[in-house]
């Protein structure tokens, strides 16, 4: 599939934040979840990022690119796993909750709201970011249709 | 291109016969030739470059659209100064076919 | 007489293409809820390379005015081929729309779509400029 290096780039990028999103929305969601199908509460979960050459048609251009001076690929990003947080959450007191075991602490997810949230803006302002990249690809190149008219 | 030798080609030779039967020194008259067939090739090259580009371009062998943009450019401005530099010997020639009897 | 080169015929055969192409994304975009949808992709630029590629261009001369000389330009010829796009993970609703892609290859194609017209324009305006011969 051909597209511009740049847009395909930033297309992963924007793939990338929005599966970034879904974990967090997931997160929030069960801020409060003291049970879940495995036993125990919901234990938060997190993206990890790595950077991938982006497959592009235009092996040409890689190679010029990366035998010359200050060369690099072009690297886009893709999730490489999503991992669980391992960090014990808090312990409450509350004897009255259904998940209170016989001392009646209940073991809550280890999710701060805050920074769910925190990362939440993020993840939008990523995305936002990119989709002006892709933006400037095509002004640039719809600039350049301008020469000599 | 094809196109720009038919057009022009009838009106060189028109030329070479005028000035190879009027010329009183070689020298003058061929440089003018020279020059304008200089032109000729010279524009005909970068129409031929500017049509890889394009090409290129459309098979997605290349990204480089200003690279496109410009040789068509070029392309442009140098068949239009051929085109003028041709006009003008046309011009002279009929001015001067008009100063005989 | 052929006054227009390979140039123009691969470009205007571009221009089919790229229009069609524009078809098939807005139909993956139109389709981005539906259940069960694949997302399909129209390709052409390995066959219109191969095709424009492989040939020099024999024009045979006609004698009379009205025969038909040989076909041609392969460039007019060429089809695309529908592909499905490859999909990371299929989700629930087993939908294989990446809208993200989908929005960034019908930028592309129209960025394609307006150089195509473009270049295609300058040609024709170049040859204007000859037969007017310059005045």
């Amino acid at each position: 599939m051909e597209m511009t290096d740049s847009m395909a780039v930033s297309v992963t990028a924007l793939d990338a934040q929005r599966q970034r999103l879904n974990v967090i929305s997931s997160n929030l969601a069960n801020a409060q979840s003291t049970h879940t199908p495995e036993g125990g509460p919901y234990k938060r979960r997190d993206v990890v990022f790595q950077s991938t050459p982006v497959a592009s048609p235009f092996q040409r251009t890689f190679r010029q690119v990366s035998t010359g001076p200050g060369a690099h690929a072009l690297d886009g990003v893709k999730v490489l796993r999503v991992q669980e947080d391992k960090r014990p959450g808090q312990v409450i007191y509350d004897p009255r909750h259904p998940d209170a075991d016989k001392k009646g602490f209940v073991k809550m997810p280890n999710i701060n709201v805050m920074d769910e949230m925190v990362n939440m803006m993020g993840a939008s302002r990523s995305y936002e970011a990119n989709v002006q990249a892709i933006n400037a690809t095509r002004a640039m190149w719809n600039k350049a249709l301008e020469i000599g008219r | 291109m094809d196109q720009i030798k038919a057009i022009t080609m009838p009106t060189l030779s028109r030329l070479e016969n005028a000035t190879a039967s009027h010329a009183a020194g070689g020298a003058p008259s061929s440089g003018f030739m020279n020059t304008l067939q200089q032109a000729i090739g010279k524009a005909n090259d970068i129409q031929l470059e500017a049509g890889q580009a394009t090409e290129a371009l459309m098979t997605g062998q290349t990204q480089n659209i200003h690279q496109a943009m410009v040789a068509l450019q070029e392309a442009d401005v140098s068949f239009q100064l051929m085109m003028q530099i041709r006009n003008k010997l046309v011009s002279a020639y009929e001015e001067i076919q008009r100063m005989q009897i | 007489m052929m006054i227009f080169d390979r140039t123009m015929q691969l470009l205007n055969r571009t221009l089919d293409l790229r229009q069609a192409r524009q078809r098939v994304i807005a139909s993956n975009i139109a389709n981005e809820e539906t259940p069960g949808y694949r997302a399909t992709e129209l390709s052409f630029q390995d066959s219109l390379q191969a095709a424009n590629r492989g040939r020099d261009f024999v024009s045979l001369a006609v004698t009379q005015g009205q025969h038909i000389g040989p076909r041609g330009n392969p460039v007019q010829q060429v089809m695309g081929k529908l592909g499905s796009v490859p999909a990371g993970d299929i989700p629930l609703d087993a939908n294989s729309v990446n809208i993200e892609l989908e929005m960034a290859k019908m930028s592309e194609n129209a960025m394609q779509y307006n150089a195509a017209a473009d270049l295609l324009a300058r040609k024709f305006r170049g040859l204007l400029n000859a037969i007017r011969e310059g005045r």
